[in-house]
């Protein structure tokens, strides 16, 4: 019954081919429920139309009254990303800010041996590193 | 002037705006205004949230009318921004859990009279308010492919899913209608 209310439902939206419709008849002459329910689906369809409801008739004068205090040249697709990433961007930043801070705290250093802590190794360092893993 | 503007196609109205024509902007407002009042209505029902969504759309397009490349007609793309604005929208309500439900009376459409009837004004109605209770993922397909009237083709473009996925998530949506309406309508 599921795969028959599926098809019934795909022939109110695609067309269905010949073996398809030929089931569905099929079994809408034998299951007076599935009739029901497509006769109810049907209904349904016919029955849902655009809102009547529309948006006040001030809205396109508060659109326009908005649209006009944007100062000009402010329409450029840059203006659409940076919001999106503003957050993302801004914590990447203060991020970095706070890698750096830290490593010039602790190593007396910005170079990007500091950084990354490559300063901290040497042949000794790596030596005991291992001894010690292994 | 804004009569001979109106008659001015999309891209030409588009490409007055970018040129710093906002009465231009203004006479694509109003053309578009009635799909996007369909659109965000459908969606979140009439409420002020769908107004402050349906200017949201145009001002977005606004600030962004200059990446619009026209490969897609103004329309689908101003549809796309309305129901992507609307979705934000109820995620919104939905982490604050303040959804509303659309609660005012409509005015009955003028149609014939089979389909004017008592029972049929009541279903129109109980529909508009069951749309509003699906979850979004049914509630944008059956706006864009019942409310608004696009293909299930357009449909699929527009929200950039496959027509399979289109066609399983229209099925499943009407299902729900039917369930939510059964203890309200009879056949």
């Amino acid at each position: 019954m599921k795969r028959i209310k599926k098809l019934m439902y795909k022939s109110l939206d695609a067309p269905l081919s010949v073996r398809e419709q030929q089931t569905l008849d099929e079994s809408l002459s034998k299951s007076p429920k599935l009739f029901e329910d497509y006769k109810m689906a049907l209904r349904i369809r016919k029955n849902i139309v655009p809102p009547k409801a529309t948006f006040a008739s001030s809205f396109e004068f508060r659109v326009m009254q908005k649209i006009n205090s944007i100062p000009p040249g402010n329409t450029s697709g840059l203006d659409n990303v940076l919001p999106t990433y503003k957050k993302a961007t801004v914590i990447g930043i203060a991020t970095i800010a706070a890698i750096l801070i830290l490593t010039l705290i602790l190593q007396g250093s910005f170079s990007l041996n500091s950084v990354t802590g490559l300063d901290a190794i040497n042949t000794d360092n790596l030596t005991a590193f291992l001894a010690f893993e292994f | 002037m804004v009569r001979a503007q109106r008659e001015n196609s999309d891209i030409e109205l588009l490409d007055m705006a970018r040129a710093g024509d906002n009465n231009a902007f203004g006479a694509l407002v109003h053309r578009h205004t009635p799909r996007i009042s369909a659109t965000v209505i459908g969606m979140l029902g009439n409420t002020a949230a769908a107004d402050d969504v349906g200017q949201e759309v145009f001002i977005r397009f606004f600030r962004s009318m200059d990446s619009f490349n026209g490969q897609s007609e103004l329309s689908t793309y101003l549809i796309r921004i309305a129901i992507n604005l609307s979705i934000n929208e109820l995620k919104r309500q939905k982490r604050k859990h303040t959804v509303s439900y659309d609660n005012s009376t409509f005015n009955d459409p003028e149609q014939d009279d089979s389909v004017n009837s008592p029972e049929n004004r009541d279903l129109k109605e109980l529909l508009e308010k069951a749309i509003q209770r699906l979850d979004i993922k049914y509630r944008k397909v059956i706006v864009l492919r019942l409310v608004i009237g696009y293909s299930t083709k357009e449909t699929a473009k527009i929200l950039d899913i496959p027509m399979g996925t289109v066609l399983s998530r229209l099925a499943r949506g009407q299902k729900k209608l039917q369930v939510i309406l059964a203890p309200y309508v009879s056949n």
